[in-house]
């Protein structure tokens, strides 16, 4: 992914929130008489200088050379797919400390050197993530806090 | 003096001793795993001291408090997330020093830094509180403002790479902060219907998806195989007298600026540490190393945030308002012991208070003591590859917020900030400037308005006072400041013989 | 030495198992049993811990258990945000079995309805008791004009729109009850809102406005004197007048008490009601309550449902005028 590409969609993703919240604040009906009731006044005052700073920084990013930067888009939507997954499943079903065990398995297993000693880094993955769901375990209970 | 009257030895009960000692290894190991800070800890345990004495329990919450604003630094320099908000300064040169092979040095000089900063907190908090609790009454809506723009420009002085995406993050920084309530006109902004939201984004949501899952995004993206640390013997966290000496003047200002802006209530110790950052970095003789794994800039940031625990205790004490949202949570426990923290508690309680001053002292000291032991331990477990780290601090995170809210939705919202910010920190932007931005900007806005609201719309307000006028001139001479350098380093740049790309 | 680290965390994690007490000790079926109550009985609180509500809740509920059948307890569930929004959604969405009630101050029941972030409403919502209140004073500075209201009101008419006055929130019900003194009496008065009663109060003594509408409990200082108070009744403060007494027919009352949801069986509610009736007559509570300055104001089921009821309506029509909901 080349970063002044990158930098561009930014620009532009926060240019359109800046739309959105500019908008979002003009929803409510106002009527106020000064500054201090009014508050659409700093929101309105920040939606104007992030357009400007966005375009003057649009006007560097497209005069500059970019650089190749790598993502590794696959592992990264992956690890979010997990993520939501864990999350989801968590609401839906409550079993938070088995989902948090699975969860902590299958990243290691994903994430982990493709080495050699298959059995032995399955081990040390278990082992970690047993211990990792103990610690929240004890963690939350001292805490006192029910998930 | 009153205060030399105290009896010291009463202080040391066994029940005070094993309040002071467990509350410094709480806050240490809960301040240290990221995703959980010490306030986490204290406003859940704040229940447990209700059996306590109130003395027992004011010194066992401050204790988790000031050993949690260190045990914050040992994620920040380790794996470069930062375990409490305030620990997210030491995170740029505490990390980059770690990554140099040098993790035990940046932890010593993150303990040091923080001891004296604690200490020096202590001290005002000792000698200090009543005539500084009189000169806090004396500022008003519109010095706030004020010096909510100091802290503005002094993020802004400190982006060294791109200055227009520093600024931009700064204003998305501030938009983020005007989510929720509106105070002055009692209208909800932003909040689409959803009482989670308001009293605004919760700032432990936000450091947690700014910092540590756009860091774990990284290291998943690039480095899940590499090991910060495989020198054990770089995880001594012993500084030597002569090490520090160089860091006096850093671990100095970051103790005075943190103990100043302790006691302005609503500031809070992730502010003091920012400013302290920028100012030890402008007086430094050598800024560009800042950011690089200079220990100045592990000094700043961690005395300061210490210096503020102690500090942020003053306004409690002379007026009864929290100096920081932390203490606010410590304040529950003077008022569930019938005390009611404010002048009146010198005469009533004194010996409470004096407790207080001394015990303080001594939790600093204790720090110290089993940081110097502990540390070492907790760098070394934090020490595992990342492809072990990621999904444990994922899992610490949501666990962390989780804890704090019991609300889904903030997991929810972490992970899409996380993910936003894991992009706007690669192409450039500025994550610092974005929370500092966030924790202005309620200041900056409700006292502008208020400010006009005193003045029945005039601005002259902010030219009548003399505080104001003190302080638009520091702001005034930082700016010039600010853009000469720029010209200066513009003409070296223009006059110096082009170097050969390496 | 990787070993030995993972054996101290088993450790850790062993240990740290031990210590968890408190919440639910015998898992019985929901409830459905009569001999109620046969679990803990959670009380949850919209706020965090250390608060007013807080402290009310927590001191009320530990000498309630003492009078609950069956050797139970009350336990407190702290769920803060949205200004106690969350906290009573909670009790409105809860099994109405009776084990998870709430307390809650009289704001989020009769004034944040109106504002259109609240799922719940005092349909929805029933009373237990009314347990204490938490009166709203005038304060100025002690070295100010006016001794008394009579004086401070010859002020205010001849200077309208001079007179500044600090209040934790705009909407709130101090805001609300100057609004409607101001409209009685046909005044005009600024009010400068900020974030708690505490700021407020520091608001006044640093003289940043000319006076504040707080519970005296938050103003730790000699440098002030209450003018008058805006409940409808004395409450225990003796020497503060109220606008009742003025001859004004304006009141404004800030209380709390325990709320639970509507269907829960009657039984059990006179069970939960009389365990609280009974700690309000406990020494140790009075003396605690009393002591940081909330007045004990016991109140049944029914007057309390009123009271909340009559409030609600009157917040609304403050709110109305005000422009602050449609």
């Amino acid at each position: 992914m080349n970063s002044k590409i990158g930098s561009i969609v930014t620009l532009l993703a926060i240019v359109s929130f800046g739309i959105f919240y500019f908008w979002e604040i003009n929803k409510v009906s106002s009527t106020s008489n000064s500054i201090s009731s009014d508050f659409k006044f700093f929101p309105k005052i920040l939606f104007f200088l992030l357009i400007f700073l966005c375009l003057i920084s649009l006007f560097q990013a497209i005069k500059k050379e970019g650089t190749k930067i790598e993502v590794n888009f696959k592992l990264l939507a992956i690890t979010v797919f997990l993520l939501v997954g864990y999350i989801l499943s968590w609401i839906f079903t409550g079993y938070f400390y088995l989902l948090t065990f699975v969860f902590l398995f299958i990243l290691f297993t994903i994430y982990g050197e493709r080495g050699k000693n298959i059995k032995r880094s399955i081990v040390v993955n278990v082992a970690t993530s047993v211990i990792t769901t103990l610690l929240v375990y004890s963690l939350l209970s001292f805490l006192s806090v029910q998930v | 003096m009153e205060i030399f009257n105290f009896d010291i030895l009463s202080l040391f009960t066994l029940t005070n001793i094993i309040a002071i000692f467990a509350g410094v290894f709480i806050g240490l190991f809960i301040g240290a795993l990221p995703g959980l800070g010490a306030s986490i800890a204290i406003a859940l345990l704040l229940p447990i001291t209700y059996s306590m004495t109130p003395l027992a329990s004011i010194l066992m919450l401050l204790a988790i408090y000031q050993a949690g604003e260190y045990g914050g630094s040992i994620s920040a320099v380790t794996i470069g997330i930062p375990g409490t908000p305030s620990a997210v300064v030491t995170t740029l040169d505490g990390n980059a020093l770690a990554k140099k092979s040098y993790p035990g040095k940046a932890l010593g000089y993150s303990l040091a830094a923080s001891t004296i900063g604690g200490l020096v907190g202590g001290l005002v908090l000792l000698f200090l509180t009543v005539p500084l609790g009189k000169f806090a009454l004396k500022l008003s809506a519109p010095e706030y403002f004020l010096i909510g723009i100091l802290g503005l420009i002094a993020v802004a002085s400190l982006s060294s790479k791109d200055i227009t995406k520093s600024m931009i993050s700064v204003v998305l920084g501030l938009m983020a902060g005007t989510i929720g309530i509106d105070l002055l006109s009692g209208v909800s902004r932003f909040t689409f219907g959803r009482p989670e939201l308001m009293e605004g984004l919760s700032i432990v949501v936000l450091v947690i998806g700014l910092f540590a899952f756009s860091e774990i995004f990284s290291m998943v993206n690039k480095n899940l195989n590499t090991k910060y640390i495989t020198d054990t013997k770089g995880l001594k966290t012993k500084v030597t007298l002569q090490e520090f000496r160089k860091v006096l003047k850093p671990t100095f200002i970051g103790s005075i600026m943190g103990s100043i802006i302790g006691i302005m209530p609503g500031l809070g110790a992730g502010a003091s540490s920012w400013l302290s950052y920028a100012t030890a970095k402008r007086f430094s003789k050598d800024p560009q190393s800042f950011g690089k794994g200079n220990p100045e800039g592990i000094a700043a940031p961690e005395s300061a945030n210490n210096a503020t625990v102690g500090s942020a205790l003053v306004p409690l004490l002379s007026l009864g308002i929290p100096g920081s949202p932390t203490i606010a949570i410590i304040m529950g426990a003077f008022i569930i012991h019938g005390i009611q923290p404010g002048p009146k508690v010198f005469a009533t309680e004194a010996n409470l208070v004096y407790g207080i001053f001394y015990g303080f002292l001594i939790i600093t000291v204790v720090m110290y003591l089993i940081g110097r032991l502990v540390t070492p331990l907790f760098a070394r477990a934090l020490a595992f590859p990342n492809s072990k780290i990621t999904p444990i601090v994922m899992v610490l995170s949501i666990v962390g917020v989780f804890a704090t809210h019991l609300q889904y939705i903030q997991i929810w919202i972490m992970l899409g900030i996380g993910v936003m910010c894991y992009f706007l920190k690669e192409f450039d932007f500025s994550l610092p400037s974005m929370l500092l931005a966030f924790v202005l900007s309620p200041i900056i806005e409700e006292n502008l308005r208020r400010a006009l609201l005193l003045s029945e719309g005039s601005y002259s307000i902010f030219f009548t006072r003399a505080y104001s006028v003190v302080i638009i001139l520091l702001i005034l001479a930082i700016v010039v400041n600010m853009v000469f350098s720029l010209i200066k380093a513009k003409r070296v740049q223009r006059t110096s013989i082009p170097r050969p790309i390496s | 030495m990787k070993k030995l680290l993972l054996i101290f965390l088993l450790v850790v994690a062993l240990v740290g198992c031990t210590p968890a007490n408190g919440s639910s000790s015998n898992k019985s079926k929901d409830g459905s049993d009569d001999n109620f109550p046969s679990k803990s009985i959670e009380v949850v609180v919209g706020y965090g811990p250390g608060g007013a509500s807080d402290t009310i809740a927590r001191t009320v509920a530990t000498a309630a258990s003492k009078y609950l059948p069956n050797d139970q307890s009350f336990v407190i569930k702290n769920i803060p945000g949205g200004a106690g929004i969350i906290g009573t959604s909670e009790v409105h969405n809860a099994d109405p079995n009776g084990y998870k009630i709430g307390f809650s101050p009289s704001g989020p029941l009769t004034i944040l309805p109106h504002m259109g972030e609240a799922s719940y409403s005092l349909d929805s919502l029933g009373a237990v008791i009314k347990l204490a209140s938490i009166p709203q004073m005038l304060h100025v500075k002690k070295e100010s004009p006016w001794d008394n209201f009579e004086e401070w009101v010859e002020y205010v008419q001849n200077n309208p729109g001079d007179f500044t006055y600090s209040t934790p929130g705009v909407g709130g019900e101090q805001h609300l009850a100057m609004e409607a003194l101001n409209e009685v009496l046909g005044i005009t008065t600024v009010n400068v809102p900020y974030n708690s009663g505490g700021e407020s109060s520091v608001a006044l003594i640093g003289g940043e406005v000319d006076g504040s509408v707080v519970f005296p409990g938050t103003v730790a200082s000699d440098d002030a004197k209450i003018l008058f108070s805006f409940s409808g009744s004395k409450e225990g403060y003796d020497d503060v007048p109220t606008l009742k007494d003025l001859g004004i027919d304006v009141a404004s009352n800030v209380y709390g008490g325990i709320i639970a949801p509507k269907e829960v069986p009657q039984d059990r509610i006179a069970i939960i009601h009389d365990a609280f009736q009974k700690a309000l007559e406990d020494p140790e509570v009075i003396e605690k309550l009393e002591g940081l300055g909330y007045p004990i104001t016991y109140g049944d089921s029914e007057s309390f449902q009123s009271e909340l009821e009559s409030d609600y309506k009157q917040a609304g029509d403050l709110l109305r005028k005000l422009g602050l909901v449609q």
